[in-house]
C-alpha cells in the first residue's frame, strides 16, 4: 500500500521540520510549507491525502484563506487545522469551508495521528 | 427461448448494477455518517469534561472555557455538515441554532478586557485589583489591602508584566521559548525538565533592556526614600506575582520569591524570578490546570524587607470544615518560609469568627530553629533560644488582632482568604500576602478521630493533620529527594519526611500523600487541595513505619494509615461535591453550559422531536444522532426493497440486530434474503465479535441479576432524572454495518449504549478496534464503578483506555488479524457481560471483583448477584 501523502503548513520552521520528520518516521510521505502561498503552490503540482494547516501565520495568507484556496485546488484533500490561537470565528469559518478537524496546540503526536487515521479511513471508504 | 434467457440475464445484470451503484451511494453516505459519529463522540467527551468542571472540584481558567467553546462550535458544525452530506439537504434550522450559540459566545468574548498599564513599574499607592493583568495577583491583592482595607503592608512597587513582555520580546526570547516548547509538545510533552532548563538558561543569560533597568532603579530610589533608608543598605524581597497567581489558581510555592536582596542584585534576581515562570514545577502545574504558555506573564513584587520576629499563615475559615466557623492561625519564630515548606511545626491558634474573635484553641509546638536574614543578604538558620522553643509565638491579643485582620480582608474580597503575615520587632502586624483560600469538598463533618479504626487491618499511623480530605490506596513510594519523584509510580502513595511544594510534579498520579511533618497551611497542603489528593501531614512516624512498595490505605478522614487495602474505606460514599466555587470564570462556563448541556429533545417518537425545537448543542447532537441512524437505514430500506441491502440477523442474541453489507460482509448465496443466520456472514471482524457474544454462558441468561439496592437505584434515577439518551433508547434496534474487513456495531443493550468500530485486514498497521461505552440505569456511583471495571478489563486486554464519569473509550490498533479478531471476541463477551453490571456495583470492591471474574473467564454473574443480595 502506498504511503499517505501529508502536507504540513506552519510558519514556525522548527516546528514544521520537527513535525515533518516525525511523520516521515511514521512512514508517511510528508512535506512542509512555510506559508499558505507555498502550500498552494505545492498542491498545484502534487496530490495530498491530508494537509495539517496552521491557522495563524502572520505576514502572509492566513490559514482560513489558505483553506479556502486549497479546497478549490484539491477538494478531496482533508485539511486539519492546527493552531495555538484558536478562536470561535476561525472554528465556525473552518467548518463552513470543509476543514476535517480543528486541533489546538499543544497536541500530542499520537492524538494527531489518530485524527489523521480517521481522515484516511474516510478516504479509503470512499475509494474501496 | 433464448430471448427469454437473455432477458433474465439482462435483468439480473441490471439488478447487480443497481446494487453496486446503490452500495456505492450508500458508502458515500456512510462516510458522512462515520464522521458524524466521530463528531458526536468528540462532543460527548467535551460535555462530560465540562460537567466534571462544573462540579467545582477542579479549577480551570478562561483558556479552558475558550478552547472548549472553539471545539464545541467546530464539532457541532461538522456534525450538521455530515448530516447534510448524508441527506443532500440543508439543515437551515440547525445552522440557525448554532449561529445563536456562536453569537452568545462571541458577545461574551468581546467584553472589554481589563485595563493594562503602560508603565514598567507601579507603586502600591497606584494599584488596585483592576490592574491585575499588569501587576499579577499578589501585587494587586496586597495593594488592595493597603489602599482599600487600610491594613499595614510593606512599602513596595510592582515591576509590571509590560516589563516582562518587553524583556522577552526584546531578545526574541518569546519566539525561542515558543519554538522550544512547541517542538517538545509534539515530541514528548512529558519531557518537561528539558523544556524548563532550556528556557530558564536562555532567560538567565539574556540582558534586561536598559530602559527597564533604569525604570526599576528609579523605583528603588523612590522606595528607599519612602522607607527612610539608603539604597546601599536597603534590602528588598522580590516575589513572583504572575498573572493568575493568587486567583482561582494558587500556584502555591511554584514560582520563585527571593528575600533579603541587596539593591545591587535586583536585576539579576529579577531575572531569576521571571525564569521561575518556566520552572519544571510551574510548567507541570500549568499543564495540569490547562493554562497555555501564552497566558503566562510574570510581574514581580519588589517590597521592603520586613524584619520578622514572628511570621505565619492564617486562613479566614477552615479549608474543608464549613460547619466550623473558625479562623486558623499558624505561627513560628523568624521568617515564614519554614511553615510554607513544612520545616517547622507551627503553633496553632483557632478562633471563632465572632466580633471580636474569641480564642477557642491554642496548641504550642516545639520550635527549635528559625530562619532570619543576615547583613550580607543571606538567609541563615538559627537555633531558637531554649526558653522560647516551647513558648507561644503570639499573645492572645495578637492572635485576636490577626483574626480581625483576616475577617476584614475576607470581607473585602468576598471570599475566604489564605494570608501570610509577619510581626516586626516593634510588635506591628504586617500583611505580606493574601489570596483566595482553595476550599475542597466537604466529605465528613470533620476528622472523625472518635470513629473506631476499621478492625482487621494493621494500623501504621494513628494520627496526623488532614490537609485534604479523602481516602487513597496504593503502593508506598518514599520520597526523600527530588530525584525520588522521577520514578514515582502511577497510583502510588507519596510518603515523605517533609511536605514540599515540589510534590506537585507527581500530584496528577498520586493516590494520597503522607508526611512526617508539615501543616494545614503549607504550600503543599494548598496544592493537595487543588489537585484533590488526600493528604495526611505531621504524622511524625510515617517514613519510619511505612515500607517502600507496601500497599497502604491512607484515611485522610480520620487521620490514619493502614497496611493493605481497606475496602471498607474505599467504598465510602462521599457527600455532594462542592458547588460553591463561583468564580467569574466558573460563571462564564456555567452560562455557556446552558447553551451546551441541557437536553430538551428527549423523545424521538414525540411530534416535538424536530430540528426547529433544538435549543442547545446537546439537542442538535441528539437530533442528528437519531436522524442519522434513521437516514442510513431508511435510505437502504427504501432504495433496496428488492435489493435486500438491509437484513435481519437471526441469532440467539436477545438483540434485534440489523445488518448492512458494504461489500463482501455476507456470503453471496445469501444475497436477497431478508433474514440471515450467522453461517451466512462472511465478515471476519463481525464474526469474531459474534463469537464472543454468542458464548454459551450468555444464552438463557435474561434477565440479568439485579439486587434490590441496584434496582431501587435504577428506579430512583429514572424518577429524579429527566429522560436522557440512555434511558429512552431501551429496547431499540441494534445495527451492524459490515464489509469483508470492517464492522461498525452500534448496540443498545439495557440502558447503556456502546459503539464498536473495527477494521481487520491483512495489513496490521491499518487494523484497529475502537470501542465506546456509556450509560446505564443505576445511580452515578454504580455507573462510574462499572465504567472503571470495564476500564480495568480493557486495560488488561491491552487497550488504551480513557474513562470520564460513566463513559469509557478504548482503542487497540496496529496488530495482526488474528490478534484483532481475538480482541473483538473479548469485546463481544464484554458487551454481554456488562449488561446491567452497574446494578451489581454495590461496593467499590466490585469494580475489581467483576473485572477479575471476567478476566478469569467466569461470565456468570449469578454468584455476584447472590453476594449482592446477601449484603
Amino acid at each position: 500500500m502506498a504511503a499517505y501523502r501529508i502536507l504540513v503548513v506552519d510558519d514556525e520552521q522548527d516546528f514544521l521540520e520537527t513535525l515533518v520528520n516525525r511523520l516521515i518516521k511514521r512512514k508517511f510521505k510528508a512535506v512542509g510549507a512555510l506559508s499558505g502561498e507555498e502550500a498552494l503552490s505545492k498542491m498545484k503540482t502534487g496530490l495530498f491525502d491530508a494537509v495539517i494547516l496552521d491557522v495563524k501565520m502572520p505576514g502572509g495568507m492566513d490559514g482560513i484563506e489558505a483553506l479556502r484556496e486549497m479546497k478549490k485546488i484539491q477538494p478531496s484533500a482533508e485539511v486539519l487545522l492546527l493552531t495555538g490561537h484558536g478562536s470561535i470565528e476561525t472554528s465556525i469559518e473552518g467548518v463552513k469551508l470543509g476543514a476535517f478537524d480543528y486541533l489546538l496546540k499543544p497536541v500530542r503526536l499520537e492524538e494527531l495521528l489518530e485524527k489523521l487515521s480517521l481522515a484516511f479511513e474516510k478516504k479509503d471508504l470512499q475509494v474501496d | 427461448m433464448f430471448d427469454w434467457i437473455r432477458s433474465i440475464i439482462f435483468k439480473k445484470k441490471l439488478r447487480q448494477q443497481d446494487r453496486v451503484s446503490m452500495l456505492a451511494a450508500f458508502r458515500k453516505k456512510y462516510v458522512h455518517f462515520k464522521i458524524l459519529l466521530d463528531s458526536n463522540s468528540q462532543l460527548l467527551n467535551i460535555i462530560s469534561d465540562i460537567e466534571e468542571k462544573l462540579r467545582g472540584v477542579t479549577p480551570f481558567g478562561l483558556t479552558y472555557v475558550r478552547s472548549q467553546s472553539v471545539r464545541i462550535l467546530f464539532y457541532t458544525g461538522r456534525m450538521i455538515r455530515s448530516f447534510e452530506g448524508m441527506t443532500g439537504k440543508n439543515c437551515t434550522e440547525l445552522h440557525a441554532v448554532l449561529d445563536n450559540i456562536y453569537t452568545f459566545f462571541k458577545h461574551e468574548d468581546e467584553l472589554p478586557p481589563a485595563p493594562v498599564s503602560d508603565e514598567i513599574t507601579l507603586p502600591y499607592s497606584r494599584i488596585d485589583k483592576n490592574l491585575e493583568r499588569s501587576v499579577g495577583g499578589k501585587n494587586a491583592n496586597l495593594a488592595e489591602i493597603r489602599n482599600h482595607v487600610h491594613l499595614p503592608v510593606p512599602a513596595g512597587f510592582a515591576i509590571t508584566t509590560l516589563a516582562f513582555r518587553r524583556f522577552i520580546d526584546s531578545r526574541a526570547l518569546v519566539d525561542n521559548i515558543r519554538k522550544i516548547k512547541e517542538k517538545l509538545d509534539i515530541i514528548s510533552p512529558e519531557n518537561i525538565l528539558q523544556v524548563s532548563q532550556s528556557i530558564e538558561t536562555m532567560l538567565l543569560s539574556a540582558d534586561v533592556p536598559e530602559d527597564i533597568v533604569v525604570e526599576i532603579r528609579k523605583a528603588i530610589g523612590d522606595l528607599a526614600l519612602e522607607t527612610g533608608q539608603s539604597e546601599t543598605c536597603m534590602k528588598v524581597a522580590l516575589r513572583s506575582s504572575a498573572v493568575g497567581e493568587d486567583s482561582e489558581f494558587s500556584f502555591a510555592g511554584q514560582y520563585l520569591s527571593v528575600i533579603n536582596v541587596p539593591c545591587t542584585h535586583i536585576i539579576s534576581e529579577y531575572k531569576r524570578v521571571v525564569a521561575s515562570l518556566f520552572s519544571e514545577r510551574a510548567i507541570t502545574y500549568r499543564q495540569h490546570m490547562g493554562i497555555p504558555f501564552e497566558e503566562a506573564a510574570m510581574s514581580v513584587a519588589c517590597i521592603e524587607m520586613v524584619q520578622s520576629d514572628v511570621s505565619g499563615i492564617m486562613y479566614s475559615c477552615h479549608p474543608f470544615l464549613r460547619t466550623k466557623e473558625q479562623v486558623i492561625i499558624h505561627a513560628i519564630w523568624g521568617l515564614g518560609s519554614y511553615i510554607a515548606d513544612g520545616i517547622v511545626s507551627p503553633d496553632i491558634y483557632v478562633l471563632n469568627r465572632s466580633t471580636p474573635p474569641a480564642l477557642v484553641e491554642k496548641s504550642i509546638s516545639n520550635k527549635p530553629i528559625y530562619l532570619a536574614p543576615d547583613e550580607a543578604g543571606y538567609l541563615v538558620e538559627n537555633a531558637v533560644e531554649e526558653n522560647l522553643r516551647l513558648a507561644p509565638c503570639l499573645s492572645d491579643a495578637q492572635a485576636i488582632q490577626l483574626a480581625e485582620y483576616a475577617l476584614q480582608i475576607e470581607s473585602h474580597f468576598g471570599q475566604a482568604q489564605d494570608i501570610e503575615w509577619a510581626i516586626n520587632p516593634h510588635g506591628k502586624i504586617i500583611i505580606l500576602q493574601s489570596r483566595p483560600l482553595h476550599q475542597t469538598t466537604l466529605l465528613t463533618d470533620g476528622p472523625s478521630q472518635l470513629k473506631e479504626a476499621i478492625p482487621g487491618y494493621e494500623l501504621l499511623v494513628e494520627s496526623g493533620s488532614i490537609a485534604c480530605q479523602g481516602v487513597g490506596c496504593g503502593p508506598a513510594h518514599i520520597v526523600k529527594s527530588e530525584a525520588d519523584l522521577l520514578n514515582f509510580p502511577d497510583h502510588g502513595v507519596l510518603v515523605a519526611p517533609r511536605s514540599y511544594p515540589q510534590y506537585v510534579l507527581v500530584m496528577g498520579k498520586a493516590q494520597a500523600i503522607v508526611t512526617d511533618s508539615g501543616s494545614l497551611t503549607g504550600h503543599m497542603a494548598s496544592l493537595s487541595r487543588e489537585f484533590n489528593v488526600p493528604a495526611l501531614l505531621n504524622t511524625r512516624i510515617a517514613t519510619s513505619r511505612i515500607q517502600p512498595g507496601e500497599l497502604i490505605t491512607v484515611d485522610a478522614l480520620s487521620g490514619r494509615v493502614y497496611r493493605g487495602r481497606v475496602t471498607e474505606l474505599l467504598d465510602e460514599t462521599f457527600g455532594n461535591p462542592d458547588m460553591s466555587r463561583k468564580t467569574p470564570v466558573y460563571n462564564i462556563l456555567r452560562r455557556r453550559a446552558d447553551w451546551i448541556i441541557p437536553l430538551n429533545l428527549v423523545d424521538p417518537k414525540s411530534v416535538n422531536f424536530q430540528a426547529i425545537n433544538c435549543k442547545t448543542v446537546h439537542d442538535i447532537m441528539r437530533f442528528l444522532h437519531e436522524r442519522s441512524y434513521t437516514e442510513i437505514f431508511s435510505i437502504s430500506d427504501q432504495a433496496s426493497d428488492h435489493l435486500n441491502a438491509t437484513v435481519r440477523l437471526n441469532a440467539p442474541l436477545m438483540l434485534d440486530l440489523y445488518i448492512i453489507d458494504l461489500g463482501g460482509g455476507i456470503h453471496q448465496q445469501a444475497s436477497g434474503y431478508n433474514t440471515i443466520t450467522v453461517d451466512q456472514i462472511h465478515s471476519p471482524p463481525f464474526l469474531a465479535l459474534l463469537r464472543g457474544m454468542m458464548r454459551k454462558e450468555f444464552q438463557n441468561s435474561e434477565p440479568r441479576p439485579v439486587d434490590l439496592g441496584g434496582f431501587f437505584s435504577v428506579m430512583t434515577r429514572q424518577l429524579v432524572s429527566p429522560p436522557n439518551l440512555d434511558t429512552e433508547r431501551f429496547g431499540d434496534k441494534s445495527y451492524a454495518i459490515i464489509s469483508n474487513k470492517y464492522v461498525n456495531f452500534s448496540s443498545r443493550v439495557g440502558y447503556h449504549y456502546s459503539i464498536l468500530d473495527a477494521y481487520c485486514g491483512k495489513t496490521a498497521t491499518k487494523n484497529y478496534v475502537n470501542f465506546q461505552f456509556k450509560g446505564g440505569a443505576a445511580d452515578d456511583i454504580r455507573r462510574h464503578r462499572r465504567a472503571r471495571s470495564i476500564q480495568r478489563i480493557l486495560e488488561h486486554l491491552g487497550f488504551i483506555v480513557a474513562t470520564t464519569g460513566d463513559r469509557v473509550t478504548a482503542r487497540y490498533a496496529k496488530d495482526d488479524t488474528v490478534v484483532i479478531e481475538d480482541k473483538l471476541d473479548y469485546i463481544g463477551r464484554l458487551l454481554m457481560y456488562s449488561r446491567q453490571m452497574d446494578m451489581l456495583m454495590k461496593t467499590e470492591e466490585s469494580v475489581v471483583n467483576l473485572a477479575d471474574q471476567f478476566l478469569e473467564g467466569n461470565y456468570m454473574l449469578d454468584r455476584q448477584r447472590n453476594q449482592a443480595q446477601a449484603c
